[in-house]
């Protein structure tokens, strides 16, 4: 009885291990703006910050950029139409 | 059953209790509930007090009949069968402490980020705080109860300090409405939040020194944690409707920072950041703490599977298992999910239903004991269970119908209790005919046989 919930524990950690590097990597590769050149754009009427940030990330945080929308990122079609193609959209995330 | 000393029986559950309810769930709640009803959502706040004051002494009869770890559950068992009993438990305290502790932790991290050190990433921090409860859980007891005396008093002193600035500077404070809402809110809404700010308290007369010891004289600790928070509640939300206007408290999702930095400026901010962080870990601390003793106990009862019995009294699969859980949904991003909200608010609701049941089985089994000699008279006891279940009843109903995630709500609950029912369905499958039903013997409280509805 020991062993398969032994092996069970292994492989359920390993699975978790994996999943959570995954995650890791995939959010590794969208590139960014430094907060010192988005400061700098905030007056462009061209750009838009767009606030995704969800759960805890935007329950918990004090700081909210000014003027930043906030959007679903889950349904980008349904709002991305309501901006010309010409705007730079900054997705502000946790 | 001997204990160091009579002060640290009462101390120290006082200290577990009072950190499970004064975390930042309950300021973020408090301030909402504040600004949505004023001095209404108050007096509903004394009524959820008066509530939970009767919960407090159902329970100081239940563990006297009912002693140990798992003497809730035991008897809960008694009254409705294995299967409501264990189910109840996972759904309500397990779901509970995964959920809830990788919110709180999230939100620790945050106010570390961004109260304190900005570069130091915030789920690192979250992290950090995980592994040092861990830690000192690992290490002897007395280390535990002394970490989370030292959270619990952190996290008072802060809040302390800006009531009574709160307090001092208000004849400076300009004058904001507090007779009237500014919009119009349900009121079904307000009256049972109020219900939800106690949860957690009883895990407190899970803090005995040895396994299977039950903690003595749990009625006045019990008691005094649910005086106190009201107190503090009361006060903090007296003071953050005098500095915050209720619109603005009802909307934010930092009432409590909003409240502060009005109070005391930027140290307000690095004040409440304490708060924030300092009762994130007691209350995770005393979560992990008592609920490692409650599965435990529960699995001496062949209420779990032996494996989260453990060898020690402090259970160490089971504590693995549970801050493992709370790793994986950190590192999942779980705590940047809506999804987690409903978790939690889930677990809440089924923790109304727990006490609802807790109630319940006393109603049922009290006249048994009084067969056997046990107690010599019932008195007001079964009004007091009777009320509450009827007060707990309607504050889930209530809770449920007006929360604006209803559905989701509803569909998580029946999905969690129809997974913790299979799961212990199979459980019980396995040992059928062995250790599944319990033996009933002398140290365990109970004097008499199990009656035929007891068994699974």
């Amino acid at each position: 009885m020991k062993r398969p919930l032994s092996a069970i524990a292994k492989i359920s950690l390993s699975i978790a291990l994996v999943s959570i590097m995954t995650m890791n990597s995939a959010a590794a590769n969208a590139p960014r703006v430094s907060k010192d050149d988005l400061r700098q754009m905030l007056d462009n009427p061209k750009v838009v910050v767009a606030d995704v940030r969800t759960g805890r990330d935007w329950n918990s945080s004090e700081f909210k950029i000014k003027g930043a929308v906030r959007v679903d990122y889950r349904q980008v079609v349904s709002w991305a139409s309501k901006y010309d193609k010409d705007k730079i959209i900054v997705f502000y995330c946790a | 059953m001997i204990f160091e000393n009579s002060k640290a029986t009462i101390i120290i559950p006082l200290s577990i209790a009072l950190g499970i309810i004064l975390s930042p769930e309950s300021l973020v709640i408090l301030g909402n509930g504040m600004g949505s009803g004023g001095f209404l959502f108050l007096a509903f706040l004394l009524l959820a007090m008066a509530v939970y004051f009767m919960t407090a002494l159902s329970h100081d009869e239940v563990f006297a009949l009912s002693p140990g770890w798992a003497g809730e559950a035991r008897l809960m068992r008694q009254a409705f069968g294995w299967l409501p009993a264990t189910v109840l438990v996972f759904c309500s305290r397990v779901v509970f402490i995964i959920c809830a502790s990788t919110g709180m932790l999230a939100t620790a991290g945050y106010a570390f980020n961004e109260v304190f050190v900005y570069w130091f990433p915030n789920l690192g921090f979250s992290f950090c705080l995980l592994g040092f409860l861990l830690l000192i859980n690992l290490l002897d007891r007395r280390v535990v109860t002394l970490a989370q005396m030292i959270f619990v008093s952190v996290a008072l002193m802060g809040l302390a300090v800006l009531v009574i600035a709160g307090f001092l500077k208000m004849g400076q404070v300009t004058e904001f409405s507090v007779t009237g809402t500014s919009h119009a809110v349900a009121l079904s809404r307000i009256a049972p939040v109020g219900l939800i700010l106690f949860v957690g308290f009883e895990l407190a007369a899970i803090s005995s020194k040895k396994k299977g010891e039950q903690q003595q004289r749990v009625a006045f600790p019990l008691l005094a944690a649910i005086g106190l928070a009201g107190f503090i509640f009361s006060a903090w939300g007296l003071v953050s409707l005098r500095y915050v206007d209720m619109q603005e408290l009802t909307g934010s999702t930092i009432p409590h920072m909003i409240a502060a930095r009005a109070i005391l400026g930027e140290n307000g901010r690095l004040v409440m950041g304490l708060v924030v962080i300092a009762g994130s870990l007691s209350a995770v601390n005393g979560l992990i703490y008592t609920m490692t003793r409650l599965l435990s106990g529960m699995a001496r009862e062949n209420l779990l599977p032996a494996f989260f019995a453990g060898s020690s009294d402090r259970s160490l699969p089971t504590m693995i298992i549970l801050v493992l859980g709370i790793a994986v949904m950190l590192g999942l991003g779980m705590a940047g999910k809506p999804a987690l909200g409903i978790y939690i608010r889930s677990a809440l609701l089924f923790w109304l239903l727990f006490y609802s049941a807790v109630h319940l089985s006393l109603l049922k089994v009290r006249k048994n004991y009084l067969q056997i000699g046990r107690v010599s008279r019932f008195g007001w006891r079964p009004v007091v269970s009777t009320v509450s279940v009827f007060i707990m009843l309607v504050g889930f109903i209530g809770l449920l119908w007006t929360d604006p995630e209803s559905v989701e709500l509803a569909k998580f609950m029946l999905t969690i209790s129809v997974a913790g029912s299979i799961l212990g369905l199979f459980w019980l499958r396995l040992n059928r005919g062995g250790k599944a039903f319990v033996t009933v013997g002398k140290g365990h409280g109970l004097n008499y046989p199990e009656n035929a509805s007891s068994k699974s």
